[in-house]
This record gives C-alpha cells, structure tokens and sequence, in this order.
C-alpha cells in the first residue's frame, strides 16, 4: 500500500470494518466550484453528460451512483439565492440541485429527477463557504 | 486557495523533458469526507483509488490543460491506465475494461476528482479540454 494511504491512516486513525454501510455523503469544494454526490459506495466510472455535470454510473450495472455538478457559484449567483436557502454556511443539498436543474438538459430530465430524489431521501447539508 | 494537506509529486506537464515534478494534493475536508465520526472507511473505493491518483499523477500517459467552463482554464487532466484497481484496502481488482483512469487537478495542486472514465470519452471528443500539454 503506498505511503500516502499510510498517512492518512495513521492520521486518522482508520480501522477499516468491512461491514460498514455507506452512508451517502455530498462535497462542496470552493476552488473548483462543483458539488459532488455519492449515494452508494459501489465501484463505478465517471460519465460526462455536459460540461456541467457529470454522473458516476455503477461499473457492474451501470445504475447511477452518483454525480458531480460544476459552476455551482455561478449558478447561485445568477439566481440570488443565498439570503433565503443559506443557513449557518451550510445549503440542503435537495435546495442546490433544484437550483442546478437548468444545468441538466432537457433530454437528461429524467437523470436529473433521479439524482433530485437521492438528494431528498438523504437530507444532508453541505458546507459551502464561499457563501457563509 | 487550497490549503493541500496530503501531497503527492505529479510530473510537471510544462516541462517537456519530463525530469521535474511539482506537489499536487488534497484537503483534509476531502479526506474526511470518506471516513466515518468513528474512524471507520465509510467510501473506501474513493480513498483507496487515491493510490491510482498517485500512481497517475506520477507517471501519466497524458496531460490535458482547460476544463472548458468558467475561471478553470489552468485546470489539469492527468490520465493513466493503471492495471488494478481497488474494492477496498488490500483488496484488488482488474482495471475496468475500456477505461482509463482520470485525475483532476486546479491550479493550485488541489486534486478535485479521481475517477475511471471510458477511455473513447477522455481521448475521442475533440473539445472535451483546451490543449493536451504532455506529452508535447
């Protein structure tokens, strides 16, 4: 196993428990300005629908596990929404892909409902603190 | 800026002799992200992929400048076919057919995504990034 994994393990003392269950979990990262999303922990290939978005298909299945969408900031910004949906630099996730809908083309409607439904079941909250 | 807590040399694309490197890394956000309160591995295909970024990064078969979306032109694309990939720690599997593997990196060094892609995708679409930058 190379060092870096070593590092991060002894840094945060991971015990690695196979059965653990995935929890889905959302990521904001400022300097690239996407918002990723895993909802299952299985192997899985990016595949770019535009160059905004970015799904992560199943490699067994190729059943959606997750995506990552780009340019959020911009988005955010052009609606004005930080007063109403923004509390404590932290956004629901189910509020960012409503707001990135536009992103999704029409014919991948039915990608983006799904990916929305993910987002609702799980209620999680991202920190975005470009916005705090 | 990127406050790069786990570094990692990647070649630098910009040299064309392909002797230098330069430190390419990740936030310690990111790393929590993967992991449980409890210490636990909560996406460990995500976090054990990152010794295919490493292995990538290092000795890439091809370098890509420009994401093609706003404020990301100084955007890299490292991509390599690494011959494994990882379920979990220690616990390996054959490279997805087809595929190679990609890892994206901002201006500052921050690696941003780590992921396998269809090969024909990353190499066959003519505006999918500005300029291929190695080799020259």
């Amino acid at each position: 196993m190379a060092s870096l994994i070593e590092q991060i393990e002894h840094d945060f003392n991971i015990s690695e428990d196979v059965n653990v269950e995935f929890s889905p979990y959302a990521y904001y990262g400022e300097e690239e300005d996407a918002l990723t999303f895993y909802f299952s922990g299985e192997r899985d290939y990016a595949k770019r629908i535009n160059s905004r978005v970015t799904v992560f298909l199943s490699e067994e299945t190729d059943e959606l596990v997750g995506c990552q969408v780009k340019s959020v900031r911009h988005v955010l910004d052009d609606i004005g929404w930080f007063d109403v949906s923004i509390k404590h630099g932290k956004v629901k996730l189910s509020f960012l892909f409503v707001a990135c809908r536009g992103e999704f083309g029409e014919e991948d409607k039915l990608l983006f409902r799904e990916i929305n439904r993910h987002a609702m079941e799980t209620d999680l909250e991202v920190a975005v603190p470009e916005m705090a | 800026m990127a406050r790069l807590t786990y570094k990692m040399p990647a070649l630098d694309p910009h040299d064309p002799t392909g002797d230098s490197t330069w430190d390419v890394g990740l936030e310690q956000g990111q790393i929590e992200i993967l992991l449980r309160e409890d210490g636990k591995v909560n996406d460990k295909v995500r976090l054990y992929r990152l010794v295919l970024a490493q292995e990538v990064v290092k000795n890439p078969d091809a370098v890509f400048e420009g994401w093609q979306r706003p404020d990301q032109d100084d955007g890299l694309c490292y991509v390599g076919q690494p011959e494994i990939d990882y379920i979990r720690r220690d616990v390996e599997a054959p490279a997805p057919p087809g595929k190679v593997f990609c890892v994206y990196i901002a201006g500052s060094g921050k690696i941003v995504r780590w992921s396998w892609e269809l090969a024909d995708e990353v190499y066959g679409v003519e505006d999918r990034f500005r300029s291929k930058l190695w080799p020259a």
